[in-house]
């Protein structure tokens, strides 16, 4: 079990610590021209303040994992606990809240609705789960935005933003609701390199701050960042490797 | 500030305000063909009954031979009679020009100052004419073109042609409109009768009962019992005559016709919300990936149904700004149009609470209601399904049986086909457009159909009739001396003169119906083809045979043919064998009978009182008036004389004020169908952005593509006019029945317009092309990277 700061993250996670905890996990989808099985009996544990990159190729399954330990997709065999909470188990909405309140998800094209602004983009996670009194909303937005650099932006709407500054703002949303989990959907992929960097070191900054970071991308080259790496080849795990904690929080605070 | 859903909702119609507008306009458009109706509805039918009640009309007229002063208080004293007033009517003739006559019935009134049942009111000129003059009522004025200081000529049938002044003109709202009729009115004293050449007495006992008087068998009853006791007090009553109690003449009529109007203002009711249905289908396919977006956050399905719900009632209200005023002011011109129409006036224009709230409630639940599916449907989309595109949809071009037979068209050119099969993309959309354009058709075709239906009617009607000219005379003449006046008149051809008198229907109870003309033509007569409807006409040996006409069955709907009827003929009871009814338009209740049997019957052998004449040549108004001026200074004694092409361009004009608010309504309706079409093509150019910027990078032109969108739309007009001739079908069957009940008593023929096929296609696809050309102007003048770029 980690500590905060993640001064003692684990090389590898037991199933009775995971905060994430896959089990036999298999996806199929049925078409038109016939079934495809995206996810073939996944077994994945990740313990509270991991940072985690689940690498592949496209097709490999990747986003498939993220949607199941989301509950953004249900999984058509097998078990997915988040934080003691059995997610295939809940309905659509219970699914809804739990996932408002538990996981932020960011999206690789940031997906901010167009038509309210950035404060208001976060402010909207607070407004549908009731989490904090409404006046309090907008200031904790603001606080976010600070946080993550763009609080200048508040008023502004999103398609004003360069992509780097939209990335930023969807990290805010996913903090909105102070979750215990980040997962992000290939971050990075619609950025260049430098803002790429910013959009990493920010998500380090969270597991200082005992969060759990999830992100699925196809760029090798982001393993540097992470305490741990997961490939996925053809639905299933071909690789799962661990860095030494310190190592990734000094590359975490010099980025 | 506003919470981030509500800002959402209102800068996302701010964002889209194109649409934002149409979905307003077509919900606007509904509120607006619901509130008009609904507004004319309650002022008319308040103010119609306010206006007749108001004249304190007879609750029944009794024709007594031997009337006088002693008579009128003692039945006044009755404790069941609440008023009663003396009159009379003399139907007369009012010169309009040279040989030129028109109807006038004068009423004469005793004492203008106390006027106590039927009531009627000065509008303009003086109250209480002198002798030799005439008050006018304002209904008639066009009939006669006289006004207040002309002179009139008056004719009664005993009197010789008189000038009176006219004084006065008045308005009496319990007459039928004389305008409508072709008749006037006139209102005189006593004296100016004597003037005029008619012995100087009233005959009309008008009564108003003291209770029930709401109840026409009641009043029928109490009319019989004082009659009875009348008669043992040794006055002679020959007629009673109970018109529908507590209703204006035209209370059915215009009831009916509101009826009709607002069924149609609720189908634009109802396609405004399907339209409504199809919009917000588009704007939750377009707002998929923001569903997807705000449920990753935490929202809940009921949140994100709230979200959108809450779009709609935005635009029901601000549909409610537009629509309820434009249907209040159109609504009260519309019942001020009919009151003139009708002859009454609308004293009070306020319109009840329950029209406002019905279009609030129709204004803000029927948009909320049709919408709610696509809503639900939209929210309840998984994250997975918004925000992300996994392998093959299901549900794209090619897996359904119609793609594949789509597919198996050939022939057409490549722009045509790809039209054609994206048309059918998305199936539940385009079924939605194709029925909102097909009831606007449906509703046009079936205006143009009653246009057609009632011409052939009226006209089938009057061409069965081999004369031009009919008259009647006071009493009966002998037949060779109708003759030798009217044949030699120049341009006649024809004369044929029938017997004919006033009959009432004996009910079991012993007591009568209203009076009702019996006429004697020869039984093989040819001036005149009879419509049966049911049963046979008269032959050659009938003697008690009765053919009753249509207007007659329908007063009287406890007739039947095969029926024995008593009739009372000159005061005696008789048996009469019903063996057919016949369609007859723009007749007065009538019984024909055999000419030989009636003569017998009434001692009229060799007599007439009813000419027919047929003119040669194209013009019977000249030889109409010739006929006038031979008449003038003969002795025949001409009671009423009109010519058919009159009566019959007033028939047809009946149906103008109909036709008129049909076509509103169906343009009102083809309204909302466009912008349905509008929408669905904007939504659909949307859809198919990338498309379309692929077509573009392999060499489409703008031309091209927007010919593409263009034939799309085109294609669904005329989809849509296939639906729509079939749906008219049975709304042209329907209204013909129901317009003909209304105003003629019988259903039209029911009629398909070739031209009005014609003329809906032309304009289905003028609509189509119209709202299609802006979504594929959109799609022509995008660039091709922006097009690529779009997400």
């Amino acid at each position: 079990m980690s500590k905060k700061n993640g001064k003692q993250a684990p090389a590898f996670s037991n199933s009775e610590h995971a905060l994430i905890d896959l089990r036999q996990v298999t996806k199929t989808y049925q078409g038109a021209a016939g079934s495809f099985t995206a996810l073939k009996g996944v077994d994945l544990q990740i313990a509270r303040g991991e940072f985690v990159a689940i690498i592949g190729k496209s097709g490999s399954g990747k986003t498939t994992l993220l949607n199941m330990i989301t509950g953004i997709d249900r999984a058509t065999a097998g078990a997915v606990t988040i934080a003691g909470t059995a997610v295939h188990e809940l309905n659509e909405d219970m699914i809804a809240v739990w996932r408002g309140k538990t996981v932020g998800v960011v999206f690789q094209f940031f997906q901010l609705l167009p038509t309210l602004t950035v404060v208001e983009n976060v402010m909207l996670p607070m407004d549908f789960c009731n989490t904090y009194p409404t006046r309090q909303r907008k200031i904790r937005a603001l606080e976010l935005l600070e946080r993550v650099g763009v609080a200048d932006q508040a008023n502004k709407l999103p398609a004003t933003l360069s992509g780097g500054q939209q990335q930023r703002v969807a990290i805010a949303r996913a903090l909105a609701n102070d979750p215990p989990f980040i997962v992000a959907d290939e971050p990075t992929g619609n950025l260049d390199t430098q803002t790429s960097d910013m959009v990493l070191a920010l998500f380090t900054t969270l597991i200082n701050e005992d969060k759990t970071v999830l992100i699925v991308t196809h760029e090798r080259d982001i393993s540097a960042r992470v305490t741990r790496t997961v490939t996925l080849i053809d639905g299933r795990i071909a690789e799962d490797r661990s860095k030494k904690p310190a190592e990734t929080i000094k590359e975490g605070i010099y980025a | 500030m506003l919470s981030p859903r509500l800002a959402k909702t209102l800068r996302d119609l701010w964002a889209n305000k194109a649409r934002t507008v149409l979905v307003i306009l077509a919900i606007a458009i509904g509120i607006f063909g619901v509130g008009s109706i609904l507004t004319a509805y309650s002022i008319l039918t308040r103010e119609i009954d306010r206006n007749y009640m108001e004249t304190n009309p007879a609750s029944a007229v009794l024709t007594v031979t031997n009337l006088d002063e002693t008579l009128v208080e003692r039945v006044q004293a009755r404790p069941d009679m609440a008023d009663v007033e003396v009159r009379r009517m003399v139907t007369s003739r009012i010169q309009t020009g040279e040989n030129e006559w028109r109807t006038i019935h004068l009423f004469v009134i005793d004492d203008f100052d106390n006027l106590r049942v039927n009531q009627f009111y000065p509008e303009r000129g003086e109250w209480n004419p002198g002798t030799g003059e005439i008050l006018l009522e304002r209904s008639g004025l066009q009939v006669i073109n006289d006004d207040v200081g002309d002179t009139a000529l008056v004719k009664t049938p005993n009197g010789t042609p008189t000038e009176l002044a006219v004084t006065g003109i008045v308005h009496d709202p319990g007459q039928a409109p004389g305008w409508m009729e072709g008749w006037a009115y006139g209102y005189i004293t006593l004296d100016t009768l004597i003037l005029l050449g008619e012995e100087p007495f009233y005959d009309e006992l008008r009564i108003v009962v003291s209770e029930n008087a709401t109840n026409a068998d009641t009043i029928r009853t109490t009319a019989f019992e004082l009659r009875d006791w009348m008669q043992t007090q040794g006055y002679t009553v020959t007629q009673i005559n109970v018109p529908p109690p507590g209703e204006h003449p035209h209370h059915g009529q215009m009831q009916s016709l509101l009826f009709m109007l607002e069924a149609f203002g609720v189908l634009a009711l109802i396609l405004s919300g399907v339209l409504v249905a199809t919009m917000i289908s588009a704007v939750m396919a377009q707002q998929l990936r923001q569903i997807g977006v705000m449920k990753a956050v935490g929202a809940r399905t009921r949140q994100i149904i709230g979200i959108y719900l809450n779009t709609v009632l935005i635009l029901g209200t601000a549909a409610l700004l537009i629509g309820l005023p434009a249907g209040l002011i159109v609504g009260r011109l519309y019942a001020g149009f009919t009151a003139d129409m009708l002859n009454f006036t609308i004293q009070d224009s306020t319109v009840p609470y329950w029209v406002y709230l019905v279009q609030i409630a129709a204004g803000l639940s029927i948009p909320a209601l049709t919408a709610i599916y696509p809503i639900v449907q939209g929210s309840r989309y998984t994250v997975r399904e918004a925000v992300n595109d996994y392998g093959v949809n299901p549900n794209q071009f090619g897996s359904r049986p119609v793609d594949r037979l789509l597919s198996r068209i050939q022939g057409l050119g490549r722009i045509t086909l790809l039209s054609l099969r994206n048309t059918f993309r998305r199936q539940g959309r385009l079924t939605l457009t194709v029925f909102t354009l097909a009831a606007g058709g449906a509703v046009f075709m079936g205006a143009v159909n009653l246009y057609n239906a009632w011409q052939t009617t009226v006209s089938g009607s009057y061409d069965n009739r081999h004369y031009d000219i009919e008259l009647w005379l006071k009493e009966p003449v002998e037949q060779q001396r109708i003759e030798e006046v009217i044949a030699p008149v120049e341009g006649v051809a024809r004369v044929e003169s029938w017997g004919q008198t006033e009959v009432s229907l004996v009910y079991e109870d012993g007591t009568n119906s209203n009076l009702f003309n019996m006429t004697a033509p020869p039984v093989d007569t040819t001036i005149m083809d009879f419509e049966v409807i049911e049963g046979r006409w008269l032959e050659p040996n009938d003697t008690n045979a009765v053919v009753i006409n249509h207007t007659l069955e329908h007063e009287e709907t406890s007739i039947h043919v095969g029926d024995d009827i008593v009739l009372n003929l000159d005061g005696e009871a008789r048996t009469w064998h019903v063996v057919g009814f016949i369609r007859e338009l723009g007749s007065f209740p009538t019984a024909y009978v055999s000419y030989d049997y009636f003569a017998t019957l009434t001692g009229q052998e060799g007599l007439a009182q009813n000419v027919k004449v047929s003119a040669s040549g194209n013009d019977p108004a000249k030889v109409t008036q010739r006929l006038e001026a031979a008449l003038a200074t003969s002795d025949l004694g001409v009671y009423q004389l009109r010519e058919l092409a009159v009566t019959k361009k007033s028939f047809l004009d009946h149906i103008v004020v109909l036709m008129t608010f049909l076509t509103a309504m169906a343009l009102l309706v083809a309204a909302v169908g466009g912008l349905g079409l509008m929408s669905t093509m904007s939504l659909n150019v949307l859809e198919r952005m990338r498309e379309i910027g692929i077509m573009r990078a392999i060499g489409a032109s703008m031309d091209r593509i927007l010919q593409i969108v263009l034939v799309e739309g085109i294609f669904i007009g005329i989809l849509s006019w296939g639906l729509a001739l079939l749906l008219s079908m049975p709304i042209t069957a329907q209204i013909s029945k129901f317009s003909g009940e209304i105003f003629l008593q019988t259903g039209l023929d029911t009629v398909y317009s070739l031209f009005g096929m014609g003329l809906w296609l032309a304009i289905v696809i003028l609509v189509s092309a119209a709202a299609s050309l802006y979504p594929a102007w959109q799609a022509s003048e995008l660039p091709v990277n922006e097009i690529l770029a779009y997400e």
